[in-house]
């Protein structure tokens, strides 16, 4: 009795790709392509250049696919996004990602944006807000919010002190509620 | 987290990359990932035309090969391989050593190639071995020198070839009297296939007196062709190549030269 690639469990989709099974690779492609590529969008604006980042993500994943250890539902897909913000930060660092002071921002700092203007803000409409910040702000922004690290993370993923992190943090924030402020 | 972006996550979790990026192509850039993945081996791949061109060209080159050689080849191989025919006068000296001009006339070798009528020639530097190269191309019948006198006997022969000038080849022989030597001309076997050979003249020379018997195709009472069918055993029997005036002690003594192999062994008489 043979089992298609489509019915096979993840666990087993992993050991295929060990063996570098084309078709194995092809269908956990397929199931984590578009959740990737979001990210990848969220940390580079460029879509070229997104697209070349999750080209490499993905290339990682498979050429060390052999090193990673099943570790049930839900392991795959955080050990692939961790290899694609990686990469994503690797694509930032290339273009000298700036961390930018941000004087401007003082003056959002205690604005109450409410509840109700963030909450009907949809994914296209958040995803272009993000890209209005800085490189440094965004990525910041990401890490915490997104990824769900802390600033002593972010500092030693980034290579900043957790001053860095957590003004960067603030002042993206800050201007993003500015910004959510004025489009209403 | 923040409480004022918390949500945020969530709402991109469920976002559509459709949504985001409506001309992503997931297939494309698999097919892309699918290469770098599994890289085909690289084939040289060339134009249909550079492979025609090349089989035409190999046709081609075989085809002159086969081609027979123009005229200007012939008159070249012809002009190389003809060397002008060498006449070797009496040598009247008693310590006269035979003359080597066979050698010399065959120091340029004409060698067809069957099927192919393109004549190779072949140069050659003349080295002590030569003599062996001479062995080898001219019959060493032995004779034996009946007579009291030393005599020389000349051989000039043409060699004729298709497609070339006929080739003169002189070989001569020295005799000492009442001795067995070898006598040197070109056989009939040692020649290609498609060339024929004739004799041209046969000088029987008294040494000590020079006095000279000549034989060519008009001579009586023998012809030089007559004469050498007695030495190459083509006939036997024998045969009177000429008369000599005098003994070798100058004395008036009129005697016949005649070769004769009846008995198996070619002798002067």
């Amino acid at each position: 009795m043979t089992i298609g690639i489509n019915n096979m469990d993840e666990a087993t989709l992993v050991k295929c790709c060990k063996d570098n099974n084309p078709a194995a690779q092809k269908a956990l492609y397929d199931k984590y392509v578009e959740p990737m590529m979001i990210v990848c969008l969220r940390y580079v604006a460029d879509h070229e250049d997104a697209k070349e980042v999750l080209m490499d993500a993905f290339l990682n994943f498979f050429k060390h696919i052999g090193g990673f250890t099943y570790l049930g539902d839900g392991s795959v897909r955080a050990w692939l996004k961790k290899i694609t913000v990686n990469q994503c930060l690797m694509q930032l660092r290339k273009r000298k990602m700036y961390y930018a002071p941000g004087k401007e921002v003082e003056q959002y700092e205690h604005v109450d944006t409410g509840e109700n203007a963030l909450d009907y803000l949809n994914a296209k409409e958040i995803m272009a807000m993000i890209h209005t910040l800085p490189d440094g702000y965004r990525t910041v922004f990401n890490l915490y919010f997104f990824e769900g690290m802390n600033h002593k993370e972010i500092s030693e993923l980034l290579g900043i002190s957790e001053g860095t992190s957590k003004s960067q943090l603030h002042r993206g924030r800050a201007l993003l509620k500015g910004k959510i402020l004025q489009t209403n | 987290m923040a409480p004022d972006f918390e949500n945020f996550n969530d709402r991109m979790e469920r976002a559509s990359l459709k949504e985001l990026m409506p001309g992503f192509d997931k297939e494309a850039e698999w097919l892309q990932l699918s290469h770098k993945l599994h890289p085909v081996k690289k084939r040289l791949h060339l134009p249909v035309w550079s492979y025609a061109a090349a089989i035409l060209l190999l046709l081609g080159t075989g085809v002159l090969f086969m081609l027979p050689p123009t005229t200007k080849n012939s008159d070249s191989v012809a002009r190389h391989a003809s060397p002008p025919a060498i006449v070797v006068p009496a040598d009247t000296s008693l310590n006269a050593r035979p003359a080597m001009a066979q050698a010399d006339t065959q120091a340029k070798e004409i060698k067809p190639l069957p099927n192919k009528g393109l004549a190779v020639v072949k140069k050659r530097i003349r080295t002590r071995k030569d003599h062996g190269l001479i062995t080898r191309y001219t019959a060493k019948d032995f004779i034996c020198n009946g007579t009291p006198c030393p005599i020389q006997i000349c051989i000039n022969q043409t060699v004729t070839c298709p497609h070339t000038q006929p080739s003169t080849i002189s070989s001569s022989s020295t005799l000492e009297p009442d001795q067995s030597g070898q006598l040197r001309y070109k056989a009939h076997d040692k020649i290609a296939k498609n060339c024929s050979l004739t004799v041209n003249e046969i000088e029987i020379t008294s040494i000590a007196t020079g006095e000279t018997i000549l034989l060519n195709t008009n001579s009586s009472p023998s012809t030089a062709q007559d004469v050498f069918n007695y030495i190459t055993g083509k006939k036997k029997g024998d045969v009177l190549a000429g008369m000599f005036s005098s003994d070798c002690d100058h004395q008036e003594k009129k005697h016949g030269v005649r070769l004769n192999n009846r008995h198996g062994d070619l002798i002067i008489e």
